[in-house]
This record gives structure tokens, sequence and C-alpha cells, in this order.
């Protein structure tokens, strides 16, 4: 009896580790199709399994406000880009609202002029000026925490996919997140 | 008069390095090679590192101490916390770290010590089978793998294959024009006609990437299937395929860390097993240190 509890206590710590690794996959396969977590990450042991890293995932962000309207955010600050960068690996609107109260706490500023957004063709040659323009905006500075900002912000997220047979890539926006200052 | 003592024969160093490894036990040999890859390729976030490094000194003061569990349990546990901070944004080589850390840390704990090797042993085998076959099928149900889309784009946009891109004769014109059409689609400044543009891909490029994809799946796939009989005809084949995969994976993909942990489990089920086998892991941990020679910034100032 003894030895047989012995038997099943060695197989219980042989295989307790293993265990935890086969569970943390079957959650990664389960996050990977409903909430797109990327292949890439999670412990599901798919790296190089997908093109869902960062080469074909990207985010548009943009600053709505009731003065200067849907303006987009070209220039994220380093450590707002690195949390972006790590929101993509699994996108979901928690993850890019830590991105969204970073924004939240930085001060904006624009350019006194507007930039026309340009139009391109199919095989990326300018066309010409489209009939949207944009202000510059930068980073400058940290704002204060009794400052509420008067503007939300959009987060699109977008994803890539490239088609070996025609030879054309093609984005496709997945999902837009808004946020509030007080989100 | 002086006289200069002869080197030793080739064969005899090699004699020795085979006695000294012999000489090791399978879970000291494992704990060095593992304490070794926590300090330089370890987790990123500051605490594991201070934890790993901290470690390390306390074993170069007093070397026994890598042989207690609550060593490898500090290491192991500052370890996971960091994998848990950032869980979704950690490589999945990251989680095999941590498996492994657990691994070593029960190793030493479990009694009596003639369970500790096959202990580590069965988890080796698990691990290899694993993570082979976990990324095999994986791949196997991707779209975007099997079509070869991800290692074209991969050749083509990502920095960290464009010498390997250059040396399998892509021309490097081509990564930067594609790098070009990327920036064009995911600026807002560009207003891009149903957000799709032609990708400037080559039948070269799509030959290359194609290469890769079906080299990379079976390879793994090969892997997974060969360790899991745990027959030592099957195990050799196994370990050929895995030290093959070792020395032509981490050249073009820098992804170092992963590399050294699949060596150490290979190494734990040849040392053993095998007689000459374990010499071969550590020429593949060698070679791992070399490929970090900055040997891309060569190949593309050519």
């Amino acid at each position: 009896m003894e030895q047989a509890s012995g038997g099943a206590k060695r197989w219980l710590i042989t295989w307790c580790i293993p265990a935890i690794a086969m569970a943390v996959f079957a959650r990664q396969v389960y996050l990977n199709k409903h909430h797109q977590l990327s292949t890439w990450k999670g412990g599901g042991m798919g790296m190089f399994a997908a093109a869902d890293g960062s080469i074909n995932r990207f985010a548009k962000v943009y600053l709505i406000s009731p003065k200067r309207g849907r303006q987009p955010l070209v220039r994220l600050t380093m450590p707002q880009k690195r949390l972006m960068d790590s929101a993509l690996w699994y996108p979901v609107r928690g993850s890019f609202e830590i991105v969204a109260n970073a924004i939240f706490a930085t001060s904006w500023a624009a350019g006194d002029q507007l930039t026309p957004a340009s139009l391109v063709d199919s095989t990326g040659a300018q066309t010409g000026k489209a009939a949207q323009s944009y202000y510059m905006l930068y980073p400058f500075g940290t704002r204060s925490p009794d400052e509420k900002p008067d503007w939300e912000l959009e987060i699109e997220y977008w994803a890539m996919a490239y088609d070996p047979a025609t030879r054309r890539i093609t984005a496709k926006q997945i999902a837009a997140h808004r946020f509030g200052a007080a989100s | 008069m002086l006289m200069r003592a002869a080197p030793p024969p080739l064969g005899s160093v090699y004699q020795q390095v085979m006695d000294r490894l012999r000489g090791l036990t399978l879970l000291d040999a494992a704990s060095a090679l593992t304490l070794f890859l926590v300090v330089v390729f370890g987790f990123d976030a500051w605490w594991a590192k201070f934890v790993g490094y901290a470690a390390f000194l306390v074993f170069l003061l007093h070397p026994p101490s890598i042989k207690t569990w609550p060593f490898w349990a500090c290491i192991a546990a500052a370890s996971s916390l960091g994998l848990l901070a950032a869980w979704y944004a950690a490589d999945n080589h990251k989680y095999l770290l941590a498996y492994w850390l657990w691994v070593i840390t029960l190793a030493h704990a479990v009694k009596p010590e003639s369970f500790q090797d096959k202990f580590l042993v069965s988890n080796a085998r698990f691990f290899a089978v694993f993570i082979f076959l976990a990324a095999a099928l994986q791949k196997f149900f991707s779209p975007t793998y099997m079509s070869g889309e991800m290692f074209e784009t991969l050749l083509l946009l990502d920095e960290r294959f464009r010498a390997f891109a250059q040396l399998a004769g892509i021309d490097a014109a081509i990564p930067d024009a594609a790098a070009k059409i990327v920036t064009l689609l995911k600026s807002p400044m560009s207003i891009v006609a149903d957000n799709q543009l032609i990708f400037p891909s080559n039948d070269r490029v799509n030959f290359v990437a194609k290469l890769i994809t079906w080299y990379d799946v079976y390879a793994q796939l090969a892997i997974g299937l060969l360790f899991l009989p745990g027959r030592r005809v099957t195990d050799l084949a196994g370990h050929c395929v895995l030290l093959f995969f070792i020395f032509t994976t981490y050249l073009p993909a820098p992804v170092f860390g992963f590399g050294w942990t699949l060596a150490i489990i290979g190494f734990v089920l040849a040392k053993d097993r095998f007689r000459h086998l374990p010499l071969a892991y550590l020429a593949a941990f060698v070679a791992i240190l070399l490929y970090q020679a900055p040997w891309r910034e060569w190949v593309l100032q050519i």
C-alpha cells in the first residue's frame, strides 16, 4: 500500500509541471481563437506559426475633440509605443485601455498648419491630396492630474494580410475602441 | 635548457572532455547549464534579473548552493512573476524557461536521490515532445503559415531576417520597398484605395519562404514524434534532427534563449543514454554563443 501511494506520489510530482503546461497551452489556444491573442505569445508554443505578430498588426490612434475634430496621433512617446506594441499581442479593450491611460496622462500640442492626407494608388505611388487634413500632434510633457483632457481617444486595431498568390497586401480594421478621460 | 611540453593530442582532449562530462551527475550538469541560461538569456523584469544575478553570485561564493531546491525555487518564483507580469507579451520560450526552472527546482527537492534523474528525464522528454508537437499543430492549423505568407512577410519586413534574406539571394531593394508599402498602409496620413497595395515580393522570395516553411514544420513534427516512443533508435534519430534544428535555426532566428533551452533538454535526454551525443550538444551551446556575433551587420555591409 505504502509502495503504491509512493508510486502515485511520484507520478503526481513527475507530471504536475507538464499538466500546468498543457493547461496554459489550452488557454492560449482558446484566447487565440476567441480573443486574438497572438500565436507567438502566451505559452502555446506557436512561435513562427502564424502571421499575427508585430509585423502584421498595428493601431491607429485618434484624438477626438469638439474644437478640432478627429486628429490622428502619429507620434507616440517611447513608453506609449512600448505599451502599444504590447497591447497588439492581445488586442482586447483592456490592453488598449492601458495605452489610452498613458496617452491621457500626456499633454499634446498641435502644429499651426493643417497637413493634407495623401491619396495613394495600389502601387504605393502618391496620386494627389485627399480632402482630409490633419494637425500634427506632438507629446508636450506630462499632464497634471487636476487637468482633465477635453478630448476623447479612439484606438483602431488593424491587421494586415498578404496573399502570396496575388502578391497583394491588405489592411483591415478589426475593432475600434473609444475611451473617455475618466475611463 | 627549457623543455616545452608537447600539446596533448586531439584524441586525448576529446577523451578528457568525455571523462569530465561523465564525472558530472545529470542533475549537476543540467543545473549549471540552466543557471547560465537564467543569467544570460533570462527574463527582462528587473526583479527576475536581480534574483538571477544574485543567485549566480551566491553560486560563485558557495558552489554547493546550486544543488539545493530553495536556491532554484527563488529563481523559479522570480521568473514566474516576471512571466505573469507580462503574460500576453511574453514569448513562448519564456514560458518554457519558467516550466524548466520549476522542473530543476523539483528535481532537487524530490526524494530519494535515485528518483531525481528519472524525474528530470521524464520532464525533459515531455517538453521535447510537447514543444515541437504543439508548434507543428499550431502551424498545420494556421492558414497564414501553410500558405507561406508568414515567412514571406517576415523575410521582407522583419529587420532580424534582412541579412539572411540577402544571403538567400533576395535583392536588398525588395525589403526596402516592402517596408515603404507597409508604412503607407499603417499611416493615417495616407488614404490607400481599398486599403490594398501591391507587395513588392517576387518568385525568389516566395521560393525561399516556402522552403523555410516546409523545413520548419516538418523538422518540428519529426522531433516531436521521434522523442515520443522513448526507444533508443527513435531517440537517436530525434537527437540528430534536434541538433540539426538547433544548428540551423538559431543562426537566422535570434532567439538564443530558446535554442539554449532546447539544447539543455536534448542534453538531459542524451547524457546518460548515448556516448558521444552529449558532446554534440556542448558544441550546440558553443554555436549558439557564436551566433551572437554581429554577422548580420557584416552581411549587410557587403
